[in-house]
């Protein structure tokens, strides 16, 4: 079975830095979610914490998942061809095959349904048939991934444009500064998803996504320091 | 017409009235301040001392509550809870 990776080989690691950074932002926002719970007793701040910790989970595992295929393709580099910037790397053991795919998979269903219950939070949806169906469908869209990579962060993109115009319609509403920095920061992280779109014309694209992705994540920091650490 | 006041919408206004007194209400004042009935009050009041937010003083003028410090730090960290809830679409 061949794998493909997508960053270029001098990208190896540095793209799991940026998405450390990521895992910071969504276990700070979740945790204090979770504290805004503890006071207030409301479902909604639950929910989102949930969202939060769930993608910070994704991103866990994404980086676990791109450290266990970088070694294989670094020992592969050291014993065999490479075909200039996509590598073809033939997988001879089996376990670190399914550790990739699983963790994947499971990388980007979880992703998905971190946005999938913050699109419903934001909205104040709470038809679970609906929730059900939506879960299925995201279900689908990982696993159709594994076929083409287009499923996912098609599907992605558009949960994140969803977010932005809720958070767009926010700032509107309310103008201020740190509104205006969550919607900007769910923009950023919705361009980075149309990025990796075009990874398969150009790799860099994977580099320029990657950094878009870590500049939302510090947007989103930077409105949570306004909020909640500065005095 | 407003939407019903959560149960810390009630407290943070009451600890907010006390705060705009300077930190220190009589209990009458605080009922009217804070949109409260008797009853509803003292049941929040005691919670209040019970948690350590507000102490009962008696001055000349008669019984006082005041605010603490652990109440003015609730104040603040309440206030950047609606912040962050505002902020979030919450």
């Amino acid at each position: 079975m061949y794998e493909t990776i997508f960053s270029p080989p001098w990208f190896y690691g540095i793209d799991s830095l940026f998405e450390v950074v990521g895992i910071i932002v969504t276990l700070l926002i979740g945790s204090y979610c979770l504290r805004l719970y503890s006071f207030s007793k409301k479902d909604t701040h639950r929910n989102f914490a949930v969202a939060f910790f769930i993608i910070c989970a994704s991103y866990v595992l994404k980086v676990l998942t791109n450290y266990v295929v970088y070694n294989s393709v670094i020992h592969q580099l050291l014993m065999s061809h490479a075909y200039g910037d996509a590598i073809a790397v033939i997988k001879a053991v089996r376990f670190s095959q399914v550790l990739f795919i699983g963790g994947f998979l499971l990388h980007r269903f979880l992703f998905l349904l971190g946005l999938l219950i913050m699109f419903y939070v934001l909205n104040h949806y709470r038809n679970r048939p609906n929730f059900a169906l939506h879960l299925y469908f995201i279900a689908l869209a990982t696993i159709a991934s594994y076929y083409s990579y287009l499923a996912y962060y098609l599907t992605a993109a558009l949960f994140l444009l969803l977010i932005f115009s809720v958070y767009f319609t926010n700032y509107k509403e309310k103008s201020n500064t740190i509104t205006m920095l969550v919607a900007l920061s769910f923009f950023t992280l919705f361009l980075s998803q149309l990025c990796y779109i075009f990874v398969i014309f150009d790799l860099r694209a994977y580099v320029v996504g990657e950094f878009l992705q870590l500049a939302g994540f510090i947007v989103l920091l930077c409105s949570y320091y306004l909020l909640v650490l500065k005095k | 017409m407003n939407s019903r006041r959560t149960r810390m919408d009630i407290v943070f206004d009451m600890l907010r009235a006390i705060q705009n007194k300077g930190g220190k209400i009589k209990p009458t004042h605080l009922m009217y301040k804070a949109n409260l009935s008797h009853s509803l009050m003292n049941s929040y009041l005691g919670e209040l001392v019970e948690k350590g937010l507000v102490i009962g003083e008696t001055e000349k003028t008669g019984k006082m509550l005041a605010l603490t410090d652990k109440g003015y730090d609730f104040i603040n960290q309440f206030k950047k809870m609606k912040e962050f809830e505002k902020a979030f679409g919450l």
